[in-house]
């Protein structure tokens, strides 16, 4: 188990490190001259050449390289256009966009999985065909789209929520309120990924041989259902929860510059809108390192709970 | 099997048809799949005839129907330029449709040739792909499509490249996958002791095998890639007005979302058809090709 996890972790190090190099990289083939958007409107030579000097930008590529990364490693991201650390307001937007994911998580998993068994454990009845049909259209409907929906009806029409913003943890309440819309619409893709999963990978538990026995041993429909098709499906999702994590942050991106939401993805977008390079480099590495680290994490919970895996 | 059809063909030739006659029949049987191929068609087909079949130009103003209602005139309504709804959402078929099949196209132009011979020679070659592979999944799709259109400019063209790289890494796994599979069937070393190189093997023996396995990647990329202009345009970072987009559309929209909500309603229908299309498409293909449900 050692050694497994080593070397899943180093193999997860070089990815980082080569995606680092590619966000690097990428930064600096975005057309213009970084300088010139850092000097506003003064174009005088001298200025310019002294903030070349002082980012860095007259000095050879790989030098530059291991500058900012050498700073990334001590938590400095280097400042923004308005001269703010990119590391500092990374850090206060992150918790919105973690609530967020983690909300549509808890809603996708509430819904998905009871429905993927119920499908399953009813095929070929109505509720089967209702919940596949739900999860076919679910998985067709884009994020935005299904957010500007929910304004129109909840928020516009009925009055019921927010159309928008957000309200600290220091209100639970009101917090709950602005991020039940997002929460929903983001988790509503997820669940219907979890609902079709877990429907195929229970209908292969049911057909397996120790779930005959089971029955055969006498057990109740429940405790078969339950105990032992129910452990072995779950195995399998947890592959495709970790494969859907890109999505689900993806997904954040979106549904947070709908909802006016704060967090980080809508930092991702106003980075790119506005081509401001230290901020698009801190927060694509951010992004690039989360989510190579949160896919270890599934590695090896997926490990845990399979241990054939671990042999291969 | 018909005796002329034994008779021209010869025995392989036969038996590919025979192999196509079955899977249309399967797939005839299968109504929502024939339907999702209905729709595609129907998409396509509205993107190549948009200039005939839409009522009005994408850009055509009616100043005396700003944000008008649904009426004889303008069956869908009007936008806050007086523009004719129905007439922009069938024009704006031309950008999904085309980011839809290009980038998918791109995608399987660079990613397929690379894959195989990863899949084929395996040792260094694969271990460099391998990895090549994981950085490029290291960002999340659509990160990787907003920073691609940030480094290449917003455009129809540059949102189609941004989404066509960002589906490379998925056809290459599979690809790569299907390779290393199908090296080890039988017709392989038959093939060598033909006399057969590397290319030939690749190209004429391993390539149609995985066919199949390609198309149903490509049903799922396809709409992948028709969501993933609509968000682009959505952002600001995609298909640019005047040009029309569902994404783009649906941007306007926001802004009168308590005026005409229906405006946020139609462009989004659209995007979401000509998805389940394709998805219905897709898992209707991988049912009908993938041996395992073979009856």
């Amino acid at each position: 188990m050692g050694g497994f996890l080593i070397r899943k972790a180093g193999a997860a190090l070089v990815v980082v490190v080569a995606a680092s190099i590619v966000v690097f990289l990428g930064v600096r083939a975005i057309p213009g001259d970084p300088a010139i958007a850092l000097g506003a409107e003064n174009r005088d030579p001298a200025v310019l050449a002294a903030i070349r000097h002082k980012y860095m930008l007259d000095r050879p590529l790989p030098v530059q390289y291991v500058h900012w990364i050498w700073l990334a490693v001590h938590g400095d991201l280097g400042t923004d256009q308005r001269e703010l650390p990119v590391a500092r307001t990374i850090v206060q937007r992150l918790p919105i966009t973690l609530e967020l994911t983690f909300l549509s998580m808890l809603f996708a998993t509430l819904v998905g999985l009871p429905a993927g068994v119920i499908a399953a454990v009813r095929r070929g009845k109505p509720s089967d065909y209702a919940a596949t049909t739900v999860a076919l259209i679910g998985l067709s409907v884009p994020h935005f789209w299904l957010g500007l929906l929910a304004i129109v009806w909840f928020a516009v029409d009925l009055h019921w929520l927010p159309a928008g913003g957000y309200v600290t943890m220091h209100h639970p309440l009101a917090n709950l309120e602005h991020m039940l819309m997002p929460a929903i619409v983001l988790g509503s893709g997820f669940s219907a990924v979890l609902m079709r999963q877990m429907r195929s990978s229970m209908l292969t538990s049911l057909g397996a041989d120790y779930v005959r026995t089971a029955r055969a041993k006498g057990l109740s429909e429940w405790s078969v259902v339950g105990r032992h098709a129910l452990r072995n499906s779950l195995i399998t999702v947890t592959t495709v929860m970790g494969l859907q994590l890109g999505g689900l942050i993806s997904g954040a991106v979106v549904t947070e510059t709908i909802f006016a939401l704060p967090g980080f993805g809508q930092l991702t977008i106003l980075a790119v809108q506005q081509r401001d390079y230290a901020l698009i480099q801190g927060v694509v590495l951010v992004v690039a390192a989360g989510y190579v680290v949160a896919n270890l994490l599934v590695d090896v919970v997926y490990s845990l709970l399979n241990p054939r895996i671990r042999v291969t | 099997m018909s005796a002329v059809a034994e008779q021209s063909g010869g025995p392989l030739v036969s038996r590919r048809r025979r192999r196509l006659r079955l899977l249309r029949k399967r797939f005839l049987r299968r109504p929502m799949a024939v339907a999702g191929l209905l729709v595609v068609v129907f998409f396509v087909v509205l993107a190549v005839f948009a200039p005939w079949i839409a009522p009005y130009g994408y850009g055509a103003t009616d100043f005396n129907a700003l944000l008008a209602h649904p009426s004889a005139k303008h069956l869908l309504g009007t936008d806050e330029l007086g523009r004719d709804e129905l007439s922009r959402i069938v024009w704006s078929a031309r950008a999904s449709m085309q980011v839809g099949f290009f980038s998918t196209m791109l995608a399987m132009l660079i990613a397929v040739p690379i894959g195989m011979v990863a899949g084929y020679y395996r040792g260094w070659a694969d271990t460099v792909v391998a990895r090549v592979t994981d950085v490029l999944l290291a960002f999340p799709f659509l990160i990787l499509a907003v920073g691609l259109a940030a480094i290449l400019g917003p455009s129809l063209m540059n949102a189609t490249l941004a989404l066509g790289i960002g589906s490379i890494p998925g056809f290459i796994r599979i690809a790569r996958g299907e390779t290393f599979a199908l090296r080890e069937e039988d017709y392989v070393p038959a093939a060598v002791v033909n006399g057969a190189g590397d290319g030939t093997i690749i190209f004429r023996h391993i390539l149609p095998n995985m066919t199949s396995t390609l198309l149903v990647q490509a049903t799922v990329t396809i709409p992948q890639a028709i969501v993933g202009e609509a968000v682009l345009s959505f952002l600001g970072l995609g298909v640019q007005p005047p040009t029309p987009s569902w994404g783009v559309m649906l941007q306007d929209a926001q802004s009168y979302l308590s005026q005409a909500p229906r405006l946020a309603v139609y462009p989004g229908l659209a995007i979401v058809l000509a998805a389940l299309a394709f998805n219905v498409l897709g898992d209707g293909l991988r049912d009908i090709l993938d041996p395992r449900t073979t009856r």
